[in-house]
């Protein structure tokens, strides 16, 4: 069987607006039937979490900078409402692949 | 948690400020005199304000969440601040673009497993018609107060 996707979502403290987006994007993935584990960070700290739990998708919620090479989605939109639906099938779409 | 919170000390109808820094000074100030922060939060928040800025926009409401690293922060709390005049913040989406904002929450956060359901009430409340333009038309720090109180603390607050 294959393992669950991670998801890291990272923002500039790595407690407000990444905590709102993190359930946010668990309970839309759940709905789908998704089962994902979701890590949370500092967007300085985004190199070493990468590493350390080998996600397969980075969101966020700031300007990361850099390069990753894994895919990362900019998660504003499930904080404005607006384009959420846009967001959560990138999000798919990547977890998919 | 909810009486101290928030009250009627932090909540600011009216809020006169030139720009997001003086807002947020008085915001700061707020929490600072109910000991909710140390003196480094209002330099935190502008720094990170700086780096990674929280002017958001719904559909309904243009607001700011500016925060800083919980180091900062003695206990949970809120301090609200409704403009007179809308200040710019920059864009949480698009740093390079600027919102009129209208609203500020500035958040004392401490423990972030504790407050999820508080911040995702938050959100939700940026998102809903009637509530927004409750808190817009709000008449008195009272009535604005009701609305944070009322809102921020249901859980499986499903809209």
């Amino acid at each position: 069987m294959k393992s669950k996707k991670k998801i890291i979502v990272a923002c500039g403290t790595g407690i407000a607006t990444s905590t709102a987006v993190k359930s946010k994007i668990y309970d839309y993935l759940k709905e789908k039937g998704m089962n994902v584990e979701i890590d949370q960070c500092k967007i300085s700290e985004l190199k070493s979490q990468i590493e350390n739990t080998k996600a397969d998708l980075v969101v966020t919620t700031g300007p990361v900078g850099g390069n990753y090479n894994l895919p990362v989605v900019n998660g504003v939109s499930f904080l404005t409402g607006i384009n959420e639906e846009k967001t959560l099938n990138e999000i798919i779409s990547y977890l998919k692949t | 948690m909810k009486k101290t919170f928030i009250d009627l000390d932090l909540i600011n109808l009216n809020l006169e400020a030139q720009d997001k820094i003086e807002a947020i000074k008085i915001l700061s100030g707020k929490l600072y005199e109910k000991g909710k922060v140390k003196t480094s939060f209002f330099n935190a928040v502008l720094d990170r304000e700086k780096k990674f800025p929280t002017g958001l926009k719904t559909k309904f409401i243009s607001f700011a969440l500016p925060h800083a690293d919980s180091k900062h922060v003695n206990s949970a709390g809120v301090a609200v601040g409704l403009l007179k005049k809308p200040v710019k913040f920059k864009s949480m989406e698009d740093p390079d673009n600027n919102v009129n904002v209208k609203l500020i929450v500035l958040l004392a956060v401490k423990d972030k497993s504790k407050q999820v359901i508080v911040l995702q009430n938050l959100i939700k409340m940026m998102q809903n018609k009637i509530t927004t333009q409750n808190i817009l038309s709000s008449n008195d720090d009272k009535e604005l107060l009701l609305l944070f109180q009322n809102n921020l603390f249901v859980k499986n607050n499903n809209y």
